[in-house]
């Protein structure tokens, strides 16, 4: 929209409307707090007010202020206007504030405020939209809250005058305080002066990401190039206004001059951070046609629809719902391939899957659970398959197996042999083998030892190796 | 190696990040590195795209956490539903897909939502059983317009709104754990499978479970899915 003359009257009424109207979203959180105590004792325009407050100064240092940071930010002025407020309470107080600047009532779209403008004395209808606070990944990956423009801009006060000229003023005002002596005053300035700074940083960034999502969304030759040669331009000239009061301010510090240090020092800090963010703008502005013309090349070739994006509520989903079940049904391969994230193929991979199977088991903590016993039913005694009588005769003939002096390793065809001769049953043959094998085990000590022969068992009954038998001592 | 082959090399290893949809550039410094190469060097981005390509994909975009892939249909990447969840009944098929609609439409009701002037804005939060009341209250309305008797004994044939009504009114198991052929535990398990693909993040408990779709969700929904969804609303509206 081309800004009418700053001169007239209808210009000044069309600014302070819209500067007004982007206040409407504080004032309906006041209407929406709950006749409850907790609520009652809030102002939640003023914990909106912070919120921006807070949102911006945390821009100003990094990249935005997470929504964990702020309820704690927040939580001591909820406390201090009810005290009894517990902190589950002060969170759903943060919670509402937060709704209400993002306009999650409204799934976050825009605000959208009908009002009246005036152009040359003839009222049109029109709606400003705009949005208050975004929550953004950092580059780091946290999900951070941002305020936009027209939040800086209206958490500052000003009347939508263009932020070059704001940053100009302040400036000279700046420099003015300085000369003479007035640090108090001249500290609450640079305060100011940097909102500003932010606010023009998100305004060149926006216009940046803009050209970065849709080259066609803006006319690059008639107006951004004359928009990013003029940025250069102000940044230029602001930075050595910057620089210079810098130095002044650097220099009294130095000497000690008028002021107390406390405050030349933060002052200096102030300004510090302000010269460094034109600084990474300024290197940003010299690339950006660069970055322009890669994001046209990158652009030219992609297939783009003429048509404009639908909405999916109105347009798409109503429609859907009269469609046939079965209609709906045989496209649902391709709604999820649409709609849902790629499936990436997993492979197997036996040693993937035998190291995952021979892992320790994880140390569980903290276990809670309801653990109910099964009740158990007495079904009868366990079944007993070699009764004592075979056991014993099984001990009997090995014992005297194993005591022939001549013989002290003998083998297992040989014991079941000598078994058989003996009269013993097939059970206590049966008993017999099974010993042998459970002595096989040579971690533990056992009475007799038991080692292979590498020969098979030479037995009408048993199939397997042959095994030499000792007695330990 | 020549330097085609170096191109060949780091596009693969860009698309490598690419598949793994929860790996964050920020975390994983290659990937960043990649990332930002692929963004401003248009040789490695002809490269990242044509490998992509060969391999059924479509780079949708590029956000500062990762690249944003999808899949072309009868891609061995593209999800179906027998991989997704098993529906037994047509109109189970049918809510599994209608679903994914909703919760598009849910989180960028308009076009110029889903345009993204405001960069990498993260869309509206999606509480699942608001959502789920969200879609029943358009199939209500629907129902209140209804004119014609409903084709009994022929599921196929009856709207999808009376589908969704009837599966809303399925029960949940005596323990209050949503079922997972219950409206509300498609709609879980849709958001959970989104999530584990790294198009949304959890934020909270409350309301059944909530959700918050990231950039990357709407880049895939406008790159991929809302013009082809319009091409075949307005073809079946012709048609019917």
């Amino acid at each position: 929209m081309t800004e009418p003359d700053p001169d007239t009257w209808q210009d000044a009424l069309n600014r302070r409307l819209r500067t007004f109207i982007r206040t409407s979203p504080l004032h309906k959180l006041a209407t929406s707090r709950r006749p409850e105590p907790l609520f009652e004792s809030q102002d939640l325009r003023a914990l909106a007010l912070r919120a921006l407050d807070l949102t911006i100064e945390r821009m100003g240092l990094g990249f935005g202020i997470t929504q964990v940071e702020l309820h704690e930010e927040l939580q001591p002025l909820i406390r201090a206007c009810y005290p009894e407020a517990t902190s589950e309470e002060t969170s759903t107080v943060t919670d509402i504030v937060l709704d209400g600047l993002l306009n999650e009532r409204a799934r976050r779209q825009a605000f959208c405020e009908p009002y009246l403008f005036l152009e040359d004395e003839a009222p049109q209808r029109r709606s400003l939209q705009f949005h208050l606070l975004r929550e953004v990944p950092a580059p780091d990956g946290t999900i951070v809250l941002k305020a936009t423009t027209e939040a800086i801009n209206l958490y500052a006060g000003m009347l939508e005058y263009p932020v070059e000229d704001a940053q100009i003023a302040e400036a000279a005002v700046l420099k003015s305080q300085l000369r003479r002596g007035r640090i108090d005053e001249a500290l609450r300035t640079a305060k100011r002066a940097r909102i500003r700074s932010i606010e023009y940083e998100q305004k060149i960034l926006s216009l940046l990401q803009r050209v970065r999502r849709d080259v066609q969304q803006v006319d690059w030759i008639e107006e951004v190039l004359g928009l990013l040669a003029a940025a250069r331009d102000h940044l230029e000239s602001h930075l050595e206004r910057e620089h210079e009061t810098l130095s002044s301010v650097r220099s009294r510090l130095e000497k000690l001059e008028i002021g107390d240090p406390g405050k030349l020092v933060a002052l200096k800090a102030t300004l510090e951070e302000c010269y460094q963010r034109h600084v990474q703008l300024h290197t940003k502005l010299i690339d950006a046609n660069r970055q322009w013309l890669d994001e046209q090349d990158r652009q030219a070739f992609r297939p783009r629809s003429l048509d404009p994006l639908p909405d999916l509520e109105a347009e798409i989903l109503q429609p859907l719902l009269l469609l046939r079940t079965g209609e709906l049904a045989a496209k649902t391969n391709w709604l999820l391939t649409r709609l849902q994230p790629i499936s990436v193929p997993h492979v197997l991979r036996l040693t993937s899957l035998v190291d995952m199977l021979l892992q320790p088991p994880r140390a569980a903590e903290n276990l809670v659970a309801d653990i109910t016993h099964a009740e158990l039913e007495h079904i009868g005694d366990p079944l007993i398959h070699f009764s004592t009588a075979d056991r014993a005769a099984a001990d009997d003939i090995l014992r005297v197996f194993l005591n022939d002096p001549k013989q002290p390793r003998r083998r297992l065809s040989a014991l079941l042999t000598f078994a058989r001769d003996q009269g013993r049953s097939r059970m206590v043959c049966h008993y017999l083998v099974l010993h042998v094998l459970g002595a096989y085990e040579p971690a533990e000590h056992r009475a007799i030892e038991v080692l292979p022969t590498h020969e098979v068992l030479d037995d009408p009954d048993f199939y397997g190796d042959d095994l030499f038998l000792r007695r330990t001592v | 190696m020549s330097e085609p082959l170096d191109l060949a090399s780091d596009a693969s290893r860009l698309l490598f990040f690419g598949l793994q949809p929860r790996r964050r550039a920020a975390k994983t410094p290659e990937y960043g590195e990649l990332l930002h190469r692929y963004r401003n060097t248009s040789q490695l981005r002809s490269f990242v795209e044509t490998i992509a390509d060969g391999l059924g994909l479509d780079v949708l975009g590029a956000t500062d956490q990762g690249l944003v892939l999808g899949a072309q249909d009868e891609s061995p990447f593209s999800q179906r539903l027998a991989d997704y969840r098993r529906a037994t009944t047509v109109e189970e098929r049918m809510c599994h897909g209608l679903i994914q609609v909703a919760i598009a439409a849910w989180c960028y009701p308009t076009g110029s939502s889903l345009e993204g002037l405001d960069g990498d804005a993260l869309g509206a939060q999606v509480p699942t059983h608001v959502l789920c009341l969200y879609l029943v209250n358009l199939c209500e309305e629907l129902k209140r317009r209804a004119t014609a008797d409903p084709e009994f004994d022929n599921p196929e044939l009856e709207e999808a709104w009376r589908g969704i009504l009837s599966r809303a009114a399925t029960k949940s198991t005596s323990d209050n754990r949503a079922a997972a052929k219950t409206l509300v535990g498609m709609v879980t398990y849709a958001l959970k499978h989104l999530e584990q693909g790294g198009l949304m993040r959890k934020t909270n408990d409350n309301e059944g479970g909530t959700w918050q779709p990231l950039p990357a969700y709407r880049i895939q929904v406008r790159e991929l899915a809302a013009h082809d969804l319009y091409r075949w609303v307005r073809d079946a509206a012709s048609t019917n």
